[in-house]
């Protein structure tokens, strides 16, 4: 008697052969959607990234223009500050009334 | 029947292939370089990454210059959904008071701001309304603030493009040393002038690009293809400049101009140790940020563009040169050729004041700013080892400073006696101040000539290169050196500016006053007057050459260039945290 041979059913086949292109198809149409969202994530972040060098500019020249010996003077004026007319030059020599102490 | 309609159609399949394959070879080889070209520009992004230009910092390593964000404003006129004249008139007063803010060096009456801003309505509305026209710039190198005010419009249409452009936090202090940013002839960024025109090489960038495929969107696909140059920001550049010193020395410039009535002034202050040009100041000057609106004259750096004749700051040299060459003694006294005015040809020079002292010593010829005494040691150096000290103190050569521009006076080929007498009280001959500095910087400095520089050091993102002091040539031993010190020290504690000095430091100088040279002769009354000298003169920490040019409450530098040197030097003292002598 010959070996039965177990042939599958032709419309198994056909199913098999559908849902994995079915699934093909979505998984091609999620990844797709998604890689669409990085891109425009990474516009995004490329946006804030030059944003963020921009500002720390502006923020460094506010700073430069406050540190400016221009802008110092200025404010120092207003403060009340004056220009010293003379200058006190500390010798090495002990205060007279320190050198008196024995 | 058959086979005729089968042949029929195997014909025309035959030349449908053909076809194909014609149209194919065309496209993918005739053609194949200019459609890649298309299809690269429709799939691919190309964005610039802009590089910043070096920094110009001072010695404490705050920038004198910087950068800043501008933008070129522009309109696209197919986009534009307000009318040219609605448009027109709502930006017209952000481009006015933006172009207010950059020209006007006084404030304008409002009725000039009625007009200037009608101007620019006009001129916007040329723009706006051009039919032959897509694309038009409205502003170039508009300002942060401005950009945001014409953001909150929300025009459309309208757009922007960011550059750099430079920043000076200390305004127009040293602008003539800083030099400015102007664009070459492809419209890139060029600097000229001073350090911004030396170093150019080093100050720019290089701008980058990022390559990378795009959607239909314009959003670049993560998987795609991705190409990356980065751009390389120019180095900075860090100088000797102290800018406390330099910010008190402009200001007793300008004083100092005020108060002797002079045309126009400098100031440079140098390290006798290094060359290291700690200040350098020349009035009047300019606003770098500003620069278009100046008069170009004013953009070149006096000290080392203009000639002078030095006048009796000169004499230090010669009597320097004298001592080393063994011509004379210090205590060698001159008795006849001091007596009386000297006579050359059909000259006869005379000293300054028409007094004579025969009998007195070379420290003393020094000390009276004596010509006839001076004609006497220039005579015993003779007119080779006279010319030849020039040479090795500098004159008539380039001081190779690093700064564009330097001029160089050469010296006369053929020198005659009236040549060698005139010179030997600086007159008859042309330097810059640049060139006279550092020759006299040489005598502080044991003998030796150093060769002048602004920038110690050259700064990028991932090294410090440093520029060594450079000695040019050792001009005069150090015992000359220490000999024509105190000459000097007695020229200015026992000499015309005496009155000035400051009392409770060793100062060594010499006051200059110099007759101007104008179509073959001497103007009779305008001169420049000079004082250079060093302190402490016992170990001489700055030498400092101050420059009046035409001083109209005296000729004289011993009552206006001197005084100011004095009036300088305290602050310098201060600041270099010099004590007094003991």
């Amino acid at each position: 008697m010959p070996a039965q041979t177990h042939i599958p059913n032709r419309r198994f086949v056909i199913a098999v052969i559908t849902l994995v292109l079915v699934t093909s198809a979505a998984a091609n149409l999620v990844v797709t959607s998604k890689l669409s969202r990085s891109g425009e994530q990474l516009k995004d972040l490329e946006t804030r990234a030059e944003q963020l060098r921009l500002d720390n500019q502006l923020l460094e020249q506010q700073v430069l223009s406050q540190q400016s010996l221009t802008t110092i003077q200025a404010q120092a004026e207003n403060l009340g500050f004056q220009s010293r007319p003379t200058q006190l030059i500390l010798t090495p020599d002990l205060p007279v009334a320190l050198s008196r102490v024995e | 029947m058959y086979p005729r309609r089968l042949r029929l159609l195997s014909i025309i399949i035959t030349l449908i292939i053909l076809a194909i394959t014609a149209r194919l070879f065309y496209w993918q080889v005739m053609s194949a370089d200019q459609l890649q070209a298309i299809a690269e520009v429709q799939q691919s992004s190309t964005v610039e990454i802009p590089s910043q230009r070096g920094r110009i910092l001072s010695s404490d390593g705050f920038p004198l210059v910087a950068n800043q964000p501008a933008y070129l404003f522009y309109a696209y006129l197919p986009y534009l959904e307000d009318s040219a004249d609605t448009i027109s008139q709502k930006i017209a007063p952000i481009i006015s008071t933006h172009r207010q803010a950059i020209a006007s060096q006084s404030a304008m009456t409002p009725e000039e701001i009625d007009s200037f801003e009608l101007d620019i309505y006009h001129e916007l509305m040329d723009k706006l309304s051009n039919p032959d026209i897509a694309w038009t710039p409205l502003q170039r190198n508009l300002s942060q603030e401005s950009k945001q005010a014409i953001d909150q419009l929300h025009l459309a249409g309208l757009d922007f493009e960011q550059s750099q452009i430079r920043y000076y936090p200390e305004a127009s202090m040293a602008a003539q040393l800083t030099g400015f940013v102007g664009s070459d002839a492809g419209g890139n960024p060029q600097g000229y002038f001073g350090l911004e025109g030396f170093y150019n090489l080093e100050l720019r960038g290089k701008s980058g690009y990022i390559r990378q495929e795009k959607d239909a969107s314009g959003k670049p696909i993560v998987v795609g293809r991705y190409q990356d140059i980065d751009s390389r920001d120019g180095r900075d550049i860090q100088t000797y400049i102290d800018r406390g010193l330099q910010f008190t020395v402009e200001k007793h410039l300008q004083d100092g101009l005020e108060q002797y009535g002079a045309a126009s002034g400098e100031v440079i202050i140098m390290d006798p140790k290094t060359g290291g040009i700690m200040a350098l100041a020349s009035l009047p000057g300019y606003d770098p940020a500003k620069f278009r609106q100046y008069d170009p004259k004013l953009y070149r750096l006096p000290s080392i563009t203009d000639t002078y004749e030095p006048g009796s700051t000169f004499k230090v040299l010669v009597v320097a040169a004298a001592l080393e060459a063994g011509a004379i003694e210090p205590d060698e006294r001159c008795y006849e050729d001091c007596a009386q005015p000297v006579q050359i040809g059909k000259y006869s020079i005379h000293t300054w004041n028409d007094e004579y002292n025969p009998g007195q010593t070379i420290t003393e010829i020094l000390q009276h700013s004596d010509n006839v005494g001076m004609i006497y040691i220039a005579r015993k150096l003779g007119k080779d080892t006279f010319v030849d000290y020039l040479r090795k103190f500098g004159i008539g050569q380039a001081t190779n400073i690093d700064l564009e521009g330097e001029t160089t006076p050469e010296l006369r080929d053929r020198w005659g006696d009236i040549d060698l007498a005139v010179s030997s009280f600086g007159q008859g001959l042309a330097v810059t101040s640049i060139q006279m500095i550092t020759a006299i910087a040489s005598l502080a400095n044991d003998g030796a000539l150093m060769e002048p520089h602004v920038v110690q050091k050259v700064i990028s993102h991932d090294r410090v290169i440093d520029i060594a002091p450079r000695q040019v040539r050792q001009v005069i031993s150090p015992d000359t050196a220490a000999e024509i010190t105190k000459m000097m020290v007695a020229a200015v504690h026992g000499g015309e500016a005496q009155w000035a000095v400051l009392k409770d430091y060793k100062i060594a100088g010499k006051t200059g006053t110099a007759q101007i040279p104008i179509s073959g002769h001497y103007d009779t009354e305008k001169t420049i007057a000079s004082f250079i000298g060093f302190a402490p003169a016992d170990d001489p920490k700055f030498v400092m050459l101050v420059k009046l040019r035409e001083p109209t409450t005296s000729p004289w530098a011993a009552e206006t260039a001197a005084p100011l040197w004095m009036n300088i030097a305290k602050e310098v003292f201060f600041h270099l945290n010099i004590p007094p002598n003991p």
